[in-house]
């Protein structure tokens, strides 16, 4: 391949995405007005529009007005989601889940599959399975595959560098599921994803310009940061030694309770499975220690709040994770506890939420690839 | 299997076992099945065990199914554990709909997603309609999708700070002169609520049905609300979150089809809900 080729196939797959785009958003829906706002010729883009119409991805849908100087009425184009499928893979510590994406984030069906083991090919395993099983109910090709780990990320060429969870270690991830499942996958840090899946379908109450964080807490606590409008996102490494440092997470908040309940034998907690859902509704009711434990979670994680609000100066903040079913209430009390760090003036610049969704970090996998392979995302 | 080869016409004999072949889920899972295997080439046919009660019976017709299919769709809890072992014992490939197994190597399921189609329905009732006293009628509780309603439903209230006492948690079994018993028997009792949440849309019509036959305006008083959705739901103007039952069977038979061309699948499959707004509600 020479040189000046290369360079002309990169510039027409970059005009083919730029004009896919624009149809994306909504902005332009003929051939004449594409022509206008991207500065490429007519012929040019009536070209990559056959294209682009052969591919699935575009739908002629009628005739619209003519212009007011009269002349031939234009042909309507459409973007069309459905043209490719996209699946979105969150890896956790005991399963697997995925979920079956259009290109507008509208999902299908979701697979889940357990996670029996830690290490290499256990996780890979598990992520050929889930893949699997969604490929009978592909409605479209299948264009990529998106996966969220939690751990750290290579972004270049998604390996994974380190992940105590999974038991990973240096381990050329994207690339072995590239070359098994034959197409491309791409992989991420899964609160960077969470972050990502936010932007990407408003799964966040808010959707504000500037950077938005998303603190993730489950089995521990992550962080993931995304900039608008690029969508560049990071944040497993910014955030993993303080992190790892604060010693948080839900097996954390066990051990507190337990030692709390050890003096409470009247407490609603006593001989109920420990769940966030628990511990908000026994506070509700006034129970001390599910109070106390909701104290302890949100001082605790009001040191991270004020250190990602302080150092990245965000227009949002996601709490993402089963921490969500807390509720509202604990956001409040979260709040309440950064502003003893930083000050209640600098807290009220700062749009604090909940991400409900439980299929965040899929989700987020699913607009990694979509972002990789097409860029339509948000 | 030694004795099927790869041009066998037995390799596409499918059995469709049920314990209720007169269900509108079951009839409707396997309207949509046949479908999607007879385009494939595949001859279905379908086992009632529903009214077998020796053990013996059940154990010779299973060893039956599995001597002649090569792929058996297990609609509900027709068959425990032990007869799908014996059921796959014999090399055939199994999908299970709305239904489970435990068991080491069991064969993938496929259902709906019933989370995400009780999240849908609580929150709809709650932000759109704002209603905050909700009564659920319940299904057949020795299925799994039975359990799986009520354990979300119970989540949802919680996730909105909803009370449910205990006598709001009704049993319809899935069969809807129960649902509306049960709903009487509450309203005799002076039982206060303002919705209804049925773990099906038959239940759910006959709950609109009674509460309008008892004087009580549907959606000012109470609203109604159901999992699932069909026809039936569209002409009594129920609010439901579609799951189309026809297409988790053409769903089943694509996972089975898959299987019986040498995929090797596991896990569970859900398939995604979405609210239809109707007049039942807000």
């Amino acid at each position: 391949m020479t040189p000046s080729k290369a360079t002309r196939e990169q510039l027409r797959e970059h005009n083919r995405r730029l004009v896919l785009r624009m149809l994306y958003q909504g902005e332009v829906n003929t051939r004449a007005a594409l022509a206008t706002v991207t500065g490429l010729t007519k012929p040019t883009v009536s070209s990559l529009i056959g294209e682009l119409i052969d591919d699935g991805l575009v739908l002629e849908e009628g005739l619209g007005r003519s212009s007011g100087s009269g002349g031939k009425r234009p042909t309507l184009l459409a973007f069309n989601p459905r043209a490719r499928h996209i699946v979105g893979v969150a890896v956790g510590s005991r399963n697997v889940s995925a979920v079956l994406s259009d290109l507008a984030g509208v999902t299908s069906a979701v697979h889940v599959v357990e996670l029996n083991a830690a290490g290499a090919p256990a996780v890979l395993g598990a992520v050929e399975a889930v893949v699997a099983a969604l490929l009978p109910q592909l409605d479209a090709p299948l264009l990529a595959v998106g996966v969220a780990i939690p751990g750290r990320v290579r972004p270049g060429d998604g390996s994974v560098r380190h992940s105590a969870a999974l038991g990973l270690h240096d381990e050329p991830l994207a690339a072995t599921l590239t070359k098994r499942l034959g197409v491309p996958v791409h992989v991420g840090n899964y609160a960077e994803l969470c972050a990502l899946g936010q932007y990407g379908y408003g799964l966040s109450e808010e959707h504000s310009p500037g950077t938005s964080a998303t603190m993730t807490l489950d089995e521990d606590l992550e962080l993931g940061v995304v900039m608008h409008p690029s969508g560049a996102h990071f944040g497993s490494e910014l955030a993993g030694p303080m992190i790892d440092e604060l010693r948080l997470g839900w097996s954390v908040l066990k051990q507190r309770a337990a030692a709390l309940l050890a003096d409470a034998p009247n407490s609603q907690l006593q001989g109920v499975e420990l769940r966030y859902l628990a511990i908000r509704r026994a506070a509700a009711d006034g129970d001390e220690v599910a109070r106390a434990l909701q104290t302890d979670l949100a001082r605790a994680l009001a040191t991270p709040l004020a250190w990602v609000t302080a150092v990245l100066q965000p227009s949002n903040v996601s709490l993402a994770g089963g921490v969500t079913d807390l509720g509202e209430g604990f956001l409040e009390l979260l709040k309440h506890e950064a502003a003893k760090l930083l000050g209640a003036g600098v807290m009220d610049d700062v749009h604090l939420s909940m991400a409900y969704s439980h299929r965040l970090g899929a989700m987020g996998a699913v607009a990694l690839a979509n972002l990789a392979e097409l860029e339509l995302v948000a | 299997m030694s004795a099927r080869g790869p041009g066998d016409a037995s390799e596409r004999q499918v059995v469709a076992l049920t314990n209720n072949l007169d269900g509108v889920f079951q009839r409707s899972v396997l309207r949509g099945a046949t479908e999607v295997l007879g385009a494939a080439g595949a001859a279905v046919s379908a086992v009632e065990l529903g009214g077998v009660e020796q053990a013996s019976e059940l154990q010779e017709i299973l060893a039956g199914v599995a001597r002649r299919a090569a792929g058996v769709l297990v609609i509900s809890n027709a068959v425990s554990g032990e007869g799908l072992s014996t059921v796959t014992s014999a090399g055939a490939v199994a999908t299970l709909v709305s239904h489970r197994s435990q068991a080491p190597q069991a064969p993938p399921t496929l259902m709906f997603d019933n989370r995400q189609g009780l999240q849908q329905l609580v929150a709809h009732l709650v932000h759109d309609c704002g209603r905050s006293r909700p009564v659920f009628i319940g299904g057949d509780a020795s299925q799994l999708d039975a359990q799986e309603r009520q354990r979300a439903f119970l989540d949802e209230a919680a996730r909105h700070d909803l009370r449910v006492p205990e006598g709001n948690l009704l049993t319809g079994d899935f069969t809807p002169h129960r649902a509306s018993e049960a709903l009487q028997a509450l309203m005799a009792a002076g039982g206060r609520f303002d919705a209804v949440v049925a773990a099906d849309y038959l239940m759910a019509i006959a709950a609109n049905e009674t509460l309008r036959k008892a004087g009580v305006r549907v959606p000012e008083d109470v609203a109604v609300v159901g999992f699932g959705d069909g026809p039936e739901a569209e002409r009594a103007g129920v609010t439901t979150v579609a799951a189309d039952v026809e297409e988790l069977g053409r769903r089943a038979a694509r996972q089975l089809l898959a299987q019986l061309s040498g995929r090797r699948l596991s896990g569970r499959t859900l398939l995604s809900t979405h609210l239809v707004r109707r007049a039942s509600s807000c």
